[in-house]
């Protein structure tokens, strides 16, 4: 009973392993621009604050506009996740695909720039309002994340009910 | 001779209560291993070798599990160490895990200390006038899982008694779950009993009273005075910057000034307090012979 128990589990573990291990070389389809800012929180003057001091840059740029490589079916996560790997940034995210959270990118967190602060991205200069783990890339997009301090309101993202949603949840 | 268990349940309870709420408020890992020195010292004074090193066993694996679990979940930190499952480990989370398993070690032990300490008719003598019903149950409920483990250790022993030790794992699961369910029915019949055992004694007819011998002394006030103004110290220093570390995104530096050395010293010889008292006792037991 538990010898079939315990051969039914392995069989499984195989087969996945079979399985992700099927996935076929990509070939890109084109490049997009990324970069990573948070001017808002340099606005703020929060890297004069000695917790922050040369951890955040003086500038705001954490990532200048960078052309990278995109491939079929990449959404604007990967791209993140590509721009971590290849210029060693420090990014933490959890979920995936419809569910995928940034929480934090160079380790400048949500919430450390105030209660309405967090990463927010654009392409091609518009705010969407689908998840980073949703939106797929195309050929000559530019992807900027930016941080916000006063939930998008800072960034002019154009959420119209942003506003309202603050005043609502004092 | 025990001596601070034969303080006023005040003192005692006063005590524990400003030493679990230091462990609570402070986030630095000297503070917790000071804490975890403080319980131990105390509880190896009190307790047997075999308790102690089983309690031991349970921790230790613990504090590793939150060590090891903590930068797996959490990868903020600006020192990287190496990529795992496409995040960073840092430092920072590991130092942190340490930090935060070794308070939740500390906690443990100090509510070890408190229930060696604080025995229920202190309890109830303390808050039986204030809240007599949440006093009786919280009393009661505490007192549930050694009394189970208890009834367990006796049903183990007769039922060894009575049957062949058991071959392979499935005879043993038997085994247990025979004596669990043993102790379920014994502890329903138990229900019962001490319910009929109160309504015979009248509970619920008058304001419950409580039988004490606990008077308050000298040694009661000078103890209070003492804890009052390490407490002070230590409170004043914990809301002056001391005993919290920043992890996130940079680790502070372990300081060692004279705040912080000042700091570490009054809560190192807070937490000691009962382990030396108990250690006096005993060794003035010992001594008190030859010196006559």
């Amino acid at each position: 009973m538990l010898k079939k128990f315990l051969s039914n589990m392995f069989l499984i573990l195989f087969s996945l392993l079979l399985f992700t291990g099927c996935s076929e070389q990509k070939e890109p389809i084109g490049t997009a621009t990324i970069s990573i800012r948070c001017d808002t929180a340099i606005a703020n003057e929060m890297q004069k604050e000695e917790k922050w001091n040369g951890i955040l840059p003086e500038d705001g740029c954490i990532l200048s506009k960078t052309e990278m490589l995109v491939y079929e079916g990449d959404t604007v996560l990967d791209l993140l996740i590509a721009a971590r790997d290849d210029y060693e940034i420090q990014m933490e995210y959890h979920g995936a695909g419809t569910t995928a959270y940034i929480e934090g990118i160079g380790n400048l967190y949500e919430y450390d720039g105030g209660r309405w602060s967090g990463w927010m991205f654009s392409v091609n200069g518009e705010y969407p309002e689908v998840g980073c783990g949703q939106l797929t890339l195309k050929d000559g997009d530019t992807v900027e994340w930016n941080y916000t301090c006063d939930l998008g309101l800072d960034l002019d993202a154009g959420m119209e009910d942003a506003q309202e949603w603050k005043d609502n949840h004092q | 001779m025990r001596y601070f268990k034969n303080l006023h349940p005040i003192c005692i309870f006063c005590y524990l209560v400003l030493v679990i709420l230091l462990i609570l408020l402070c986030k630095d890992p000297f503070v917790m291993l000071l804490a975890c020195f403080g319980a131990l010292f105390f509880l190896a004074r009190t307790e047997t070798r075999n308790t102690a090193i089983g309690r031991l066993k349970m921790l230790l694996p613990m504090v590793l599990l939150i060590t090891i679990a903590n930068p797996l979940v959490s990868h903020k930190g600006v020192t990287r160490l190496f990529l795992m499952f496409g995040q960073w480990i840092t430092l920072e989370a590991v130092c942190y895990g340490i930090t935060s398993g070794l308070s939740l070690a500390a906690l443990i032990l100090w509510f070890a200390c408190y229930q060696k300490l604080m025995t229920s008719d202190k309890f109830l003598y303390l808050f039986g006038k204030i809240a007599p019903a949440s006093a009786l149950l919280i009393t009661m409920t505490l007192n549930l899982v050694s009394k189970l483990q208890l009834q367990l250790k006796q049903i183990q022993d007769s039922q060894e008694m009575l049957r062949p030790e058991p071959v392979g794992n499935l005879q043993k699961l038997k085994k247990a779950m025979r004596h669990v369910s043993t102790l379920l029915g014994w502890s329903l019949e138990n229900t019962v009993e001490q319910a009929d055992s109160m309504k015979a004694r009248g509970y619920g007819i008058q304001r419950r009273t409580t039988f004490h011998l606990f008077r308050f002394e000298t040694r009661d006030a000078m103890f209070l005075g003492m804890l009052t103004l390490l407490g002070v110290l230590c409170l004043a220093a914990r809301f002056t910057g001391c005993g919290v570390m920043e992890f996130y995104p940079r680790m502070d530096a372990l300081s060692f000034d004279g705040k912080h050395l000042l700091f570490y010293g009054v809560f190192g010889i807070l937490v000691c307090i009962p382990g030396i008292l108990e250690w006096k006792e005993e060794l003035l037991w010992r001594f008190y012979s030859l010196n006559q």
